[in-house]
């Protein structure tokens, strides 16, 4: 059964990993949806949907505030604030990072199914925990507008290019760990497990300033999950973000997709092996 | 349109033991100590498609028979790009559209309308050409009110139904199939028949897995016996089902024969 007859015009079905990561973005109306329609989804047969999230995080911040407060007697009108922002950033970030293992697992059906570009699993999760972050945006306006109306400035507008940047690391986080679970099924366990422990290690209910010396520079300064959590934060605070954390940020997305590109350059293929 | 197979070959590992990464980290570690040869060994690989090698034209309808294991499935699978071989290649002039499910993606806490445009758009869809399929799919399937209502409160026969519809509404160029689509209920069954066939005439390619030989008859005018992940006949329908009669016959007197 030789083939003689020229193959011109004819092209092979292997989607490579730049093809799949691009063509993928492109596809946003698709990658949208499915992550709107999780949302839709998780919280169909609720009253409150999506603000059941909101809620949990507003009674968190009170009861969690009035502790804190307490606890580094600090004055709460200061220190609730300080708490809303960084948790809804957080909440996104760390959201993003938990769920990035299923990205591939749990789009195992259709990934057995047909040729597509997987990313777009990856960038409906980074979507779909988007929308959750504006519903926890309640949550922070009530909070702002009650205990710190003066800190709603023009640098609320700085949150905006961050939370994009916030996102693109979300994607190459979640084309990672998602590759690599769904050859390590422990990856997933070993990611929530460090998530865990890094939202008491990161300045998220402690201002980074009460550290310093070696202790600082390792958890603040060499801590990649406080710069991605700053850039955000600071603005929702009324605060420009240190020049130093923009550098940071830039430095992870950038080896962050070097990675991305590597690992998924070279598993890709195998990904439908591996469910 | 064109598809075109060329030596392939397709290999699936068996993780099994290997599945986490303790066991492979571990096997990384000793594996520096024993020979890489040996370390190879460990990792068993079941090989599914051996060189399996053709070409479809426009107007060809090829229908797989073989055994449960021959490799009908995985050849589909591969022809659809799931699975990339690890030699050998595929090459096609056109778009291929697998139809394993007859939904892809479907999510039961969706409604019918909502699944509708998932799948449309997981096989890349265009607006328009997704309105016109919904406006089709609401007339085929005679769901009605039930479009409107999550899929878990449909029967069986009614999501059936709801995927036959709107995978007979597709534009499918090249046709991958498992075993058909399944229709509903019997009163659905005459229509039915009409639009597969009408469908079956829109794809200008099709690749169809079978254990019916009544199916493969009614779909197909060219076969293709699989045996162990090879292509072992390939050609004229009546000679090739002859084959895999024999065949079927041959192996179940040698299984009577072990008795």
């Amino acid at each position: 059964m030789a083939i003689d007859l020229p193959t011109s015009g004819m092209k092979p079905l292997a989607i490579s990993a730049a093809e799949d990561i691009i063509g993928g973005a492109r596809r946003w109306e698709l990658w949208g949806r499915l992550g709107w329609l999780e949302v839709k989804r998780r919280y169909r047969r609720t009253t409150l949907g999506p603000f059941w999230s909101s809620l949990t995080l507003l009674i968190f911040v009170i009861v969690m505030g009035s502790v804190g407060s307490g606890l580094l007697s600090r004055n709460s009108s200061e220190y609730l604030p300080f708490l809303v922002a960084g948790l809804v950033t957080w909440t996104m970030l760390s959201t993003i990072v938990n769920e990035s293992g299923s990205a591939f697992t749990s789009g195992a059906q259709l990934i057995r199914q047909m040729n597509f570009e997987y990313s777009v699993l990856a960038y409906a999760l980074v979507w779909r925990n988007f929308i959750a972050f504006l519903h926890n945006m309640i949550v922070y306006l009530l909070i702002m507008v009650i205990y710190m109306p003066q800190a709603l400035t023009w640098r609320l507008l700085l949150a905006a290019p961050a939370l994009v940047l916030l996102m693109v690391n979300g994607v190459w986080i979640s084309i990672v760990i998602g590759t690599l679970t769904a050859r390590f099924r422990d990856v997933q366990q070993i990611v929530q497990s460090i998530i865990q422990v890094s939202m008491f290690v990161t300045p998220l209910f402690w201002s980074p300033d009460s550290l310093s010396g070696t202790r600082r520079m390792v958890f603040v300064g060499l801590n990649p999950l406080y710069h991605l959590l700053s850039i955000v934060r600071d603005p929702l605070l009324g605060r420009t973000p240190s020049l130093d954390s923009y550098i940071a940020v830039m430095i992870i997305t950038l080896a962050g997709w070097t990675l991305a590109f590597v690992v998924y350059g070279k598993f890709r293929k195998r990904i439908a092996y591996w469910l | 349109m064109r598809l075109i197979a060329e030596h392939v070959n397709v290999d699936f590992p068996i993780y099994g033991a290997q599945r986490s990464l303790r066991k492979a980290l571990f096997a990384r570690a000793t594996g520096g100590v024993i020979s890489s040869d040996e370390r190879n060994a460990n990792r068993t690989v079941i090989r599914a498609l051996t060189d399996v090698s053709f070409e479809l034209h426009e107007g060809d309808r090829l229908g797989l028979v073989g055994h449960n294991g021959a490799g009908k499935s995985t050849l589909l699978r591969t022809l659809a790009g799931v699975y990339q071989p690890v030699s050998g290649r595929i090459l096609v002039d056109g778009v291929v559209t697998p139809l394993f499910d007859a939904l892809p993606g479907l999510d039961s806490e969706d409604t019918g309308y909502e699944n509708i445009r998932t799948s449309a758009m997981m096989f890349g869809l265009k607006p328009d050409e997704i309105e016109r399929l919904i406006t089709n799919v609401e007339e085929s399937s005679e769901l009605g009110e039930f479009m409107g209502l999550p899929v878990r409160t449909y029967s069986t026969g009614m999501t059936t139904r709801l995927g036959f519809a709107f995978a007979t509404s597709i534009e499918p160029g090249i046709l991958l199939m498992d075993e058909g689509i399944g229709a509903g209920d019997a009163r659905f069954a005459d229509r039915a028949a009409e639009r597969m066939a009408g469908f079956l005439a829109r794809s200008r390619i099709v690749v169809i897995a079978s254990h019916s030989d009544q199916l493969i008859r009614s779909m197909c005018n060219k076969a293709a016996l699989m045996h162990t992940g090879r292509v072992v006949a390939l050609g004229d329908l009546e000679t090739v089902l002859e084959e895999y009669n024999a065949f079927v016959h041959g192996a179940n007197l040698e299984w009577a024969q072990q008795k």
